[in-house]
């Protein structure tokens, strides 16, 4: 067998020898990714004025980026955003495991009385937001019609009521916990998420001119952040289709495939273009940082949140594709997004124990996941009450 | 002699011819033996998944779903199955599917002459009643909320065997017959087990799939780069950046819950002594031993860090060669310089490990450094699949050995760690640890239930009957000229009857 290895070199050489060269149009250059690159000066400026603050959001370190920029900054719109739409993944995570639970609690007939009796009028008050309007509906056509938890209502006035810390704290805490039975919040990151409603921030920042409105962001241009915050998406799929990048057709796995492959075409084009043109500095930055990697990232998972609730199948496989393998946590090469991205899209699959996986790397950067994750926690247990688990030596 | 362009254009046609050919994936080593009976080791699981069918199998949700049935229904008391088996299913030998075959099979399973390693998953079954040719009621023990969901093992004909006792060298094992999306063609000579596709399966887009032994695994990341097979079932950590920049790879995560852990045979009486296991858990620097081998995460008990059931607050056993040396001390051995001695004789640690497990074995050389440090001599064994079917699951035959179990989504570990469990290879018995799976088992309270199992997995930690080692980042390879691929999150090939090669 190692007698082919020579063969196969061979065969490498004569593939790599045959890739082709593409003129891109000039206004590629109009992309963040080209103009912090081909324009180290312009990086630098952008960075002058908040470093840390720059260094956090590219470590997808939400809090701190948050904290460490300047309020009222182009920047720190960028991070409340961010941590914005990881919010609303989250939220979304603890509605579909809530709504699961309550549904698999009445199948297996299981007690009702007490907490999970009163969880049903707490969950239906956090649908006060349009995006849980789905949950409410569901709510109401479920069987249980207890009581407020004890307490409950006068505790969450001053969180509900906009105040942030409160809100992470009832995100990580639980609201009740009488021995084994242990309540979460299923409101807490509706709140969070609606606490820095994305729409308005994002409408902002399309108008914003420069790079900060963009670095680092699934949008490449000005024009294209501006083309779709003007589409009637949800904000975490702003940047899915933008119109200076192949443009996305996935209606099934072929077409998701094709799509996928144009788009690493296309970066990989640009990034040898870039190579060729870019000065030292730029292509020291384009390299150390990753930023190839991060807008192919960024825009993956755009369009997984865009397919995530008419194909959430489609979605995972793109959230799958974005996840970079060879890097476990959050950090520069794996976001909170693409983490709760995956998570959100892993849940809807039907995968709910792989789900907790996904989830495993955020709520070690982020305790505020808990909370998602202990829900999540608790369906994956009660959905596989009736299977008989199987086991083998690997 | 050929140029060089003419040579390139060879090797390029000879590449894409290959790509025309079945699904080629490669794993560790061939399967010993292809009978759901015996079934022990994934290796053995996935190609399985390709032959046989269940009465029902996952759907894309991980919702059972009918897959010999054309219709069933649960009696109210739910303690019934009536089932009629599809008409237009016929075994690869062109027989009927009856329901016979579903009779012979749970009745081959519960047979305790066969000793099937899979009995466990029909024990809920009482009684089997074969209503005509295709139709039958099983009898429950009990009321199943959900039975759909535990009747996915395989069913095997019935009329290619002569008795529900079947053994593990039943012909049967090297030519396999189910009623799956592929049927068995041949063992090659090199260790591949090649499949065709049935031709009386719908909808089956590829010509077949060949599982290729490939025990080197970076080689087999090079045949999949090189396109000299479309997947691998699981990359090592340290090929995952070769393969994640790979424009013609796709990675996808394969979920199972996986541990490595190094078994003592309490059988014995040294490891019968839990200040004894202590003593080795304290004397390897697992640390140490997982930095080679790439990403992964440390364990303390019988779970992955992501399980509902992982027990957090469970501290780690240090590494702590001192306080292993003072317990040896006061067992009655003595340092002569070199090793430990008692009775004249040096503390031998004698490991079992299957010789295919290129992991496993850098992990014995490294072992074997750690403890020769300490005056704890350790002498490795590496032997065959069938050797260790034979000594490690039925006749526990050995000393320590280092193995992999992988879960599926339920994570259930009463077999290993119950006294009564059929995986126990270790003899571990606490009446603590049974006590809390029995309850476990019994819960349907899911909170209550994982509040059991984190109490059994501190239970398990502070009695070691193994020593706990890591959890590794488990993806799969796969060309990215095959399409509609996914993978289920332990049998892997359920939906393969959706690939196609392009």
């Amino acid at each position: 067998m190692r007698s082919l290895a020579p063969a196969l070199l061979l065969l490498a050489a004569c593939t790599a020898s045959e890739a082709p060269v593409v003129e891109l149009p000039p206004e590629a250059r109009a992309s963040w990714l080209a103009e912090a690159v081909l324009e180290p000066d312009a990086f630098e400026a952008l960075t002058a004025a908040s470093r840390d603050g720059w260094v956090s959001l590219h470590a997808s370190d939400l809090d701190g980026a948050v904290s460490h920029f300047e309020q009222g900054t182009t920047g720190e719109r960028r991070a409340l955003l961010a941590r914005s739409l990881v919010y609303a993944d989250l939220a979304a995570i603890t509605d579909i495991a809530v709504w699961r639970t309550l549904r698999e609690w009445d199948r297996h007939e299981l007690d009702a009385s007490g907490t999970i009796d009163g969880l049903v009028p707490i969950w239906r008050r956090c649908g006060g937001p349009d995006r849980l309007s789905e949950s409410v509906r569901r709510g109401r056509g479920l069987p249980y019609d207890g009581t407020v938890l004890p307490g409950w209502a006068e505790e969450r006035v001053a969180a509900y009521g906009g105040d942030a810390e409160a809100l992470r704290s009832l995100a990580t805490e639980p609201i009740l916990q009488q021995g084994n039975r242990i309540v979460r919040d299923p409101c807490a990151y509706a709140f969070l998420a609606s606490h820095d409603d994305p729409a308005p921030l994002l409408d902002t920042l399309a108008a914003t001119e420069g790079l900060a409105a963009r670095f680092l962001g699934p949008a490449p241009t000005a024009a294209d952040l501006l083309a779709e915050a003007a589409r009637p998406v949800a904000a975490g799929a702003v940047g899915a289709r933008s119109p200076s990048l192949p443009p996305m057709h996935t209606v099934d796995l072929s077409t998701l495939q094709a799509d996928v492959r144009a788009l690493d075409d296309y970066l990989a084009h640009e990034r040898e273009r870039l190579t060729t043109h870019a000065p030292d500095a730029g292509l020291a930055l384009m390299v150390e940082l990753g930023l190839v990697g991060r807008l192919r990232q960024e825009v993956l998972v755009a369009r997984s949140r865009e397919l995530m609730n008419e194909q959430p199948t489609l979605a995972l496989t793109l959230a799958d594709i974005a996840w970079d393998a060879t890097d476990r946590s959050i950090g520069s090469k794996n976001s909170a997004g693409a983490a709760s991205t995956r998570a959100r899209a892993l849940l809807l699959a039907g995968r709910t124990r792989a789900a907790l996986d996904a989830l495993e790397p955020l709520v070690a950067a982020w305790p505020q996941a808990t909370g998602a994750r202990e829900w999540v926690a608790d369906l994956a247990v009660l959905e596989g009450l009736e299977r008989t688990g199987d086991s083998k030596e690997e | 002699m050929p140029s060089l362009r003419s040579l390139c254009l060879g090797l390029t046609l000879a590449a894409s011819t290959a790509s025309a050919t079945p699904l080629r994936y490669a794993e560790d080593s061939a399967p010993g033996i292809i009978n759901p009976l015996f079934t022990t080791n994934m290796t053995e699981a996935r190609v399985q998944e390709l032959i046989f069918d269940g009465l029902f199998t996952d759907g894309r949700d991980l919702q059972p779903t009918p897959r010999l049935l054309a219709n069933y229904s649960v009696s109210e008391d739910r303690t019934q199955l009536t089932g009629e088996l599809r008409s237009d299913v016929q075994w690869h030998d062109g027989n009927p599917l009856t329901a016979d075959d579903v009779a012979f099979t749970i009745a081959a399973m519960k047979d305790p002459q066969t000793a099937s390693t899979e009995a466990a998953r029909v024990r809920f079954i009482e009684s089997v009643e074969v209503t005509g040719p295709r139709t039958f009621r099983l009898h429950f023990d009990q009321p199943q909320l959900a039975p759909e969901a535990r009747l996915n093992f395989k069913i095997l004909p019935a009329h290619l065997f002569t008795s529900t006792t079947v053994s593990r060298a039943d012909p049967f094992r090297q030519s396999p017959v189910g009623t799956g999306p592929f049927r068995m063609h041949a063992f090659g000579e090199d260790g591949s087990v090649i499949l065709r596709a049935n031709d009386n399966a719908q909808g089956v887009d590829l010509e077949g799939v060949t599982l290729r032994e490939v025990a080197d695994k970076s080689y087999q990341a090079q045949l999949l780069v090189y396109q000299s097979i479309e997947a691998l079932v699981r990359v090592v950590p340290r090929d995952l950046a070769t393969l994640e920049s790979d424009r013609g790879v796709e990675l996808y995560p394969y979920q199972t819950n996986s541990w490595w852990y190094l078994g003592m045979n309490q059988q014995h009486e040294r490891w019968a002594d839990p200040e004894m296991r202590q003593m080795l858990a304290l004397m390897i620097n697992v640390d140490e031993l997982l930095r080679p081998i790439g990403t992964g995460d440390t364990i303390t008990g019988p779970f992955v860090r992501s399980s509902p059931f992982y027990n957090h607050d469970v501290t780690k056993v240090p590494h702590d060669p001192d306080t292993a040396r003072t317990t040896l001390a006061s067992k009655g051995y003595t340092f002569d310089g070199t090793w430990w001695v008692k009775d004249g004789e040096p503390l031998t640690v004698r490991l079992l490990v299957q010789d295919d497990q290129e992991v496993g074995q850098d992990v014995v050389i490294a072992m074997q450094g750690q403890l020769q440090r300490y005056g704890v001599r350790l002498e490795p064994q590496f032997i065959d699949e069938a050797s260790w079917k034979s000594r490690v699951w039925q006749e526990r035959d050995f000393d320590v050995l280092l193995s992999q179990w992988t879960f599926d989504r339920n994570e259930d570990i009463y077999d290993q760690f119950h006294s009564q469990g059929s995986r126990n290879f270790t003899g571990y018995a606490s009446e603590q640890t049974d006590t809390l799976l029995d309850q476990a088992r019994q819960s349907v309270d899911p909170q209550e239930k994982r509040s059991l199992l984190q109490q059994a997995h501190a239970s398990i930690a502070a009695d070691q009957p193994v020593v706990f080692l890591w959890t590794l980042d488990s993806y799969a390879a796969v060309s990215v000229r095959v399409k509609n691929v996914q993978v289920h999150p332990f049998y892997f090939f359920t939906w393969a009857a959706d690939w196609s090669v392009e």
